[in-house]
């Protein structure tokens, strides 16, 4: 029989304990000794030769130890399933003598861990740390890991200066301060901020002579990073030549505006020094609006200048100006506000402005510039969709060849949709082809656009006994003008056959206190039901008609326009009667005139062929006896100024469109949506009723406010029209 | 037959024709035994009104109510304290049940007042007297036009802008259409002269539901004749009665004196002037005639205003009426006057003065705004022998306030009549409260 013979040096040792922590994401820290490891090593757990990686091993001399013990090593492993199916243990690949390790049951946690490491390596644990500083961010970062790494930064770094100035940009941070011990250029960085997080600061040095021998002031653009806010930041970490230095946060230090650090930005480049890489960046973060209007004070010949900026509320912004830029200088024009943005110069209209070329003939700087003879130096333009946000300035942005971004600051006013656009009418020059530009490119599509809210009741006076349930009632729509009450009321009162009618009368808030007593009063007098509507959000009497019209519940609803006037009684025991005898599929509008008995309507009629169809107001100017004496007939729409239809087709239809600044194109554009409800307009010449609109606009704004009407009009409908029979 | 004649002042207190016109014609239905007949008037500020009511005495004769209204919109002719109307108007009609009610204005009262009979009387005759344009025209009912001296023939909202550029032609339209509305609710109207009445049917009220009637006058006894010096005196005593309003034209009279050559004036004419409020009228008129009264000298006599129940007296020192106005005049009660006492008028060839006096027969025309003209007229009057003998007798009696008011009560059944409804009972006069 042969002997066995079991050499010693296949002993298996007993495994030794070791201590470890935990790091997220699969992987733990071990800590012990041996005699001997190479840097790098295949780790496996529990000795599943499928669950193994690579790793780095850092190792400090133990002097005082024995041989078997004298490297003492940390590494990173995987960590162990958590059912601890295996044995806990650890098998790292030496190569020719695995060296097996049993974890120690509980794992300790990250502080304690790294205290003993400072206890076991001693003198070296700056060094390890370092390695593993190193190990831990060369892999895929997890909290776990970052925190383990500040925590190890925190007791490691030593003091490398102080930030005493940070403000926030878009694309980064702001940080000014002091420092001995980075250089000018990229310095790759961690912020510690509850978390830890990388980033790059591009930043320039400049002397200062408050600081110590080899310290100087640093100011710079931290980027790459995670965080929104300086006010987060509690220190930053970097890696000087000799090991790892942190830049604390001087706690009286300041926090500037967003707006205010261009200017700084400007001042370190004028004191300070930065490769040009850097110098670059930071020139461009400089050129950031700062609330200054920069674009006055260039050098290069181009200047621009405001007249009015309104917000439309809810809808955009609207800006009329002129940019002088005779050498054509000026690439992209921007408006900005926080984040929004909108390029101008792809969508303004530009308008002549003699007024500016004569302002700049002058002017030394700009006369050889005026050879070019260009006028058209105005611009007005409509932004949609960019809002301002409260606090957040508004300005344009230039970008002038040879200069960068100029700058100039807004200050807007702000108004309702209607009014503003209304505004701009009256700013045109009616003669010129600008103005018909502007209507049709920037005002009726901003109309269009504008979501203007609903009108709506906010108070209602019954005086009388009101029956809002009645099958007919009359629903009166006054606007902000003053309406001769007394009249109206004596002759809707001397009509027997509209005297008992239940009436609804809706005004503006802000005419209500005028007109609510004298209501009352005539109404009491008259012996007439009202009930007076109180109404919010009135631009004219369309409005107030509408929300005439839902604060009642008649079937059937006359509505009577506040600038029409009864001429002849029976007007509307008349007009319901034609109605009716449509079955009450219709809506049953009068000849209309003007105060001088002509013709202001007389039906709307479809003319022309195919994309030269249009509905148009046939008669009107004619003289009444034009008419004759024709008998009740389907026209192509209504005229809602005075008309008799059911509620429930005015509430389908849903009411009157806000997208017009003319009730009459409202008026056609409610009768046309009826008619392709099946509910087709009928013209009754038999009654006549005065609509008299008093000349507020001057002639000249009145045509521009036509033309956007139509614009807006047909672009909704004449593809529709075209198609229409009749 | 029971009536209420409503005007727009009661002659205690205002002296205007129109005021006296309705009160002689409620005097003139006084008269009538058959005829129980109410005067309503209305006063306003600076009386006092009493708190709770509209209606006050102040101790008129029985019969007569006044009617304090003072919240009055002059554009619209409307009274705003319709409250008052139901409380105080309507219930005197109420209690008075008057067969007709006669309007001889709505000043003041307002023409919601009409509306109120025909709400409370469906079957009451209601008639409106017109004494001027105030219905047509905004500018004191005169249809001349603001700013530079011009008659209008026509009014319109854009015309009427014209005149008042502050008020908008949607204004005036509502204007118009609203004391059209309420007119048509009476059921017939009358007017002292054809003229007027034309105008108000060129405006728009049915041609067939007028009437002319004069206005009667209640005059006691004829002046006689200006007692002449000598048998070579020569009827040259001109007098002017009126106010001295540009309208007036007294002016025009003044510079026609002066134009009469001193041969054929002589040492015996004088142009009386009867007549007040010079000092409202606008500087420039002032200036002009102060300027024109110094170039005339001695020729004309400031007499100053006078008051209505003086003209018996005046009229006895004058022996030729001149009516220079230079706007339309309806018809001033002081050609009736004139003519009451046979004195013949030189008038304008205008409006309502050219209907009332008929040229070569009671009197002569001259063009209206021509001192030349006038002044011709003048010289024919002093030197043209037998005109004014011939003019006189040319001359017909004007109306009395009784005759006037009989005219009006057989227009009054005719029109019930008409309607087909029963004649009203003879109502002897009887207390208000029954």
């Amino acid at each position: 029989m042969n002997e066995v013979i079991i050499p010693e040096r296949t002993m298996i040792s007993p495994a030794p304990t070791v201590a470890w922590t935990p790091l997220g994401e699969n992987a733990i820290l071990v800590m012990s000794a041996c005699d001997a490891l190479p840097g790098k090593v295949p780790v496996a757990v529990d000795g599943n030769p499928r669950n193994r990686v690579e790793t780095m091993a850092l190792t400090w001399r133990r002097p005082q130890a024995d041989a078997a013990h004298a490297t003492g090593f940390l590494c990173l492993a995987p960590a162990p399933s958590p059912d601890r199916a295996g044995s806990g243990a650890i098998l790292l690949g030496r190569p020719g003598r695995p060296l097996r390790l049993i974890l120690a049951p509980k794992p300790m946690p990250l502080q304690a861990f790294l205290a003993a490491l400072a206890d076991e390596a001693g003198q070296a644990f700056p060094t390890v740390v370092d390695g593993l500083l190193e190990v831990l961010l060369s892999g895929k970062s997890n909290p776990r890991r970052l925190r383990a790494v500040g925590m190890l930064l925190q007791s490691v770094a030593k003091p490398g200066g102080f930030v005493e100035v940070m403000g926030p940009l878009e694309e980064g941070i702001f940080l000014q301060g002091w420092t001995s011990n980075f250089a000018a250029g990229r310095t790759k960085l961690l912020i510690a901020h509850g978390g830890l997080s990388p980033a790059v600061l591009e930043a320039g040095t400049f002397e200062r002579d408050d600081l110590g021998e080899g310290a100087c002031g640093f100011f710079g653009l931290l980027e790459e990073c995670a965080i929104r806010h300086p006010s987060e930041i509690e220190r930053l970490f970097f890696r000087a030549n000799d090991g790892w230095r942190a830049l604390e946060v001087y706690d009286r230090h300041v926090l500037l505006e967003q707006i205010t650090v261009p200017g700084h930005l400007r001042d370190g480049l004028q004191r300070g020094t930065a490769p040009p890489a850097t110098t670059e960046k930071l020139k461009q973060a400089s050129q950031r609006f700062d609330g200054r209007d920069t674009i006055s004070f260039l050098e290069q010949p181009v200047r621009a200048g405001i007249d009015d900026a309104t917000i439309v509320e809810g809808t955009g912004v609207l800006i009329i100006g002129w940019l002088f830029d005779p050498e054509r200088l000026t690439g992209n024009v921007t408006l900005r506000s926080g984040t929004q943005s909108c390029a101008l110069d792809k969508s303004w209209t530009r308008a002549v402005r003699p007024d500016v070329t004569a302002a700049f003939a002058e002017d030394p700087r700009f006369g050889p510039a005026m050879a070019s003879r260009r006028n058209s130096h105005g611009f007005i333009v409509f932004a949609p969709k960019l809002l301002p946000e409260p606090g957040q300035p508004l300005y344009l942005e230039f970008e002038v060849e040879g200069h960068g971004p100029a700058f100039l600051p807004l200050a807007p006013g702000r108004n309702p949709a209607r009014r503003a656009l209304e505004r701009v009418f009256g700013l045109l020059d009616p003669r010129s082809s600008t103005a018909t530009a502007v209507v049709e490119k920037q005002i009726a599509p901003a109309l269009q656009s504008a979501e203007i809210p609903p009108p709506k009741a906010i108070e209602t006076h019954d005086i009388g006994r009101f029956n809002a349930d009645a099958a007919l009632g009359l629903v009166i729509g006054l606007d902000q003008r003053q309406r001769e009450l007394s009249s109206l009321f004596a002759l809707l009162a001397i009509d027997p056959e509209v005297r008992p009618l239940p009436i609804v009368v809706a005004a503006p808030g802000e005419s209500f206190d005028r007109l609510g007593a004298e209501a009352r009063r005539l109404a009491k007098f008259y012996g007439l039901q009202v009930r007076l509507v109180l109404v919010e959000g009135v631009e004219d009497s369309c409005d107030a008609l509408e929300a005439g019209v839902r604060a009642c519940r008649f079937q059937t609803v006359a509505l009577l326009s506040g600038a029409a006037q009864i001429r002849m009684p029976g007007w509307l025991g008349r007009l319901e009667r034609a109605y009716r005898g449509r079955g009450g599929q219709c809506v049953a509008s009068p000849t209309l005139l003007f105060e001088d008995n002509s013709i202001r309507w007389a039906g709307a009629w479809l003319e022309g062929e195919g994309a030269n169809r249009r509905v148009y107001n046939r008669f009107v100017g004619y003289p009444l006896d034009a008419i004759g004496s024709l008998g009740p007939m389907e026209v192509a729409a209504g005229a809602t100024e005075c008309c008799v239809m059911s509620r429930n087709a005015f509430l389908e239809a849903d009411g009157f469109s806000r997208s017009y600044f003319t009730p009459s194109e409202k008026g056609l554009d409610l009768c046309l949506k009826l008619r392709m409800n099946g509910v087709p307009s009928l013209w009754v010449p038999e009654v006549e009723i005065y609509v008299v609109e008093d000349g507020e606009t001057r002639p000249h704004v009145g045509t521009l406010i036509n033309l956007a009407d139509r614009t807006s009009f047909d672009r909704r409908w004449a593809l529709a029209i075209s198609n229409m029979r009749g | 037959m029971r009536i209420l004649v409503v005007s727009h002042g009661h002659p205690s207190f205002s002296l205007g024709g129109a005021e006296i016109a309705s009160y002689n014609l409620h005097k003139g239905f006084r008269a009538n035994s058959e005829v129980d007949t109410h005067y309503l008037a209305r006063v306003g500020a600076p009386t006092p009104r009493h708190a709770g009511t509209a209606l006050m005495s102040l101790r008129q004769r029985g019969g007569e109510l006044l009617y304090y209204a003072e919240e009055y919109d002059h554009f619209l002719l409307s009274n705003r304290a319709t409250d008052e109307i139901e409380r105080d108007f309507v219930r005197v009609l109420r209690d008075l049940k008057p067969d007709v009610v006669h309007f001889h204005h709505f000043i003041g009262l307002g023409l919601e007042c009409i509306f109120a009979v025909r709400d409370t009387l469906p079957d009451a005759l209601i008639v409106v007297t017109f004494h001027e344009y105030l219905s047509i025209c905004h500018h004191h009912g005169q249809m001349v036009k603001t700013g530079a001296f011009k008659l209008c023939y026509r009014a319109s909202p854009s015309d009427c802008n014209a005149c008042f550029p502050d008020i908008s032609p949607s204004r005036f339209l509502a204007r118009e259409t609203f004391i059209k509305g309420i007119l048509n609710l009476a059921d017939h109207f009358v007017s002292p002269s054809r003229f007027l009445a034309e105008r108000y049917q060129q405006w728009g009220l049915a041609a067939e539901r007028f009437s002319v009637i004069e206005n009667g006058i209640d005059v006691a006894e004829v002046a006689p004749p200006r007692p002449l010096p000598d048998t070579e005196g020569r009827r040259s005593r001109f007098a002017y009665f009126g106010q001295l309003t540009p309208y007036k034209g007294a002016d025009m009279l003044i510079d026609a004196v002066t134009r009469i050559p001193e041969q054929i004036w002589g040492e015996d004419s004088v142009l009386l002037v009867y007549g007040g409020n010079l000092d409202r009228q606008p500087e420039a008129y002032k200036k002009k005639f102060a300027d024109l009264v110094e170039a005339a000298g001695r020729r004309v006599r400031f007499c100053g205003a006078f008051q209505n129940h003086e003209m018996p007296n005046l009229m006895r020192s004058v022996d030729w009426m001149v009516m220079p106005s230079v706007w339309w005049e309806n018809s001033p009660v002081v050609i009736q006057e004139a003519f009451f006492h046979g004195r013949p008028i030189l008038a304008s060839n205008l409006g309502g003065m050219a209907e009332k006096i008929t040229d070569e027969v009671d009197g002569l025309h001259f063009r209206s705004g021509s001192p030349e003209d006038l002044a011709d007229c003048m010289t024919r009057a002093l030197s043209e022998p037998g005109l004014w003998e011939r003019l006189r007798a040319g001359i017909r009696k004007p109306l009395s306030h009784v005759d006037c008011a009989n005219q009006h009560l057989a227009l009054y059944q005719r029109l019930i009549a008409e309607r087909g409804m029963p004649a009203p009972a003879n109502r002897a006069a009887a207390p208000m409260i029954a």
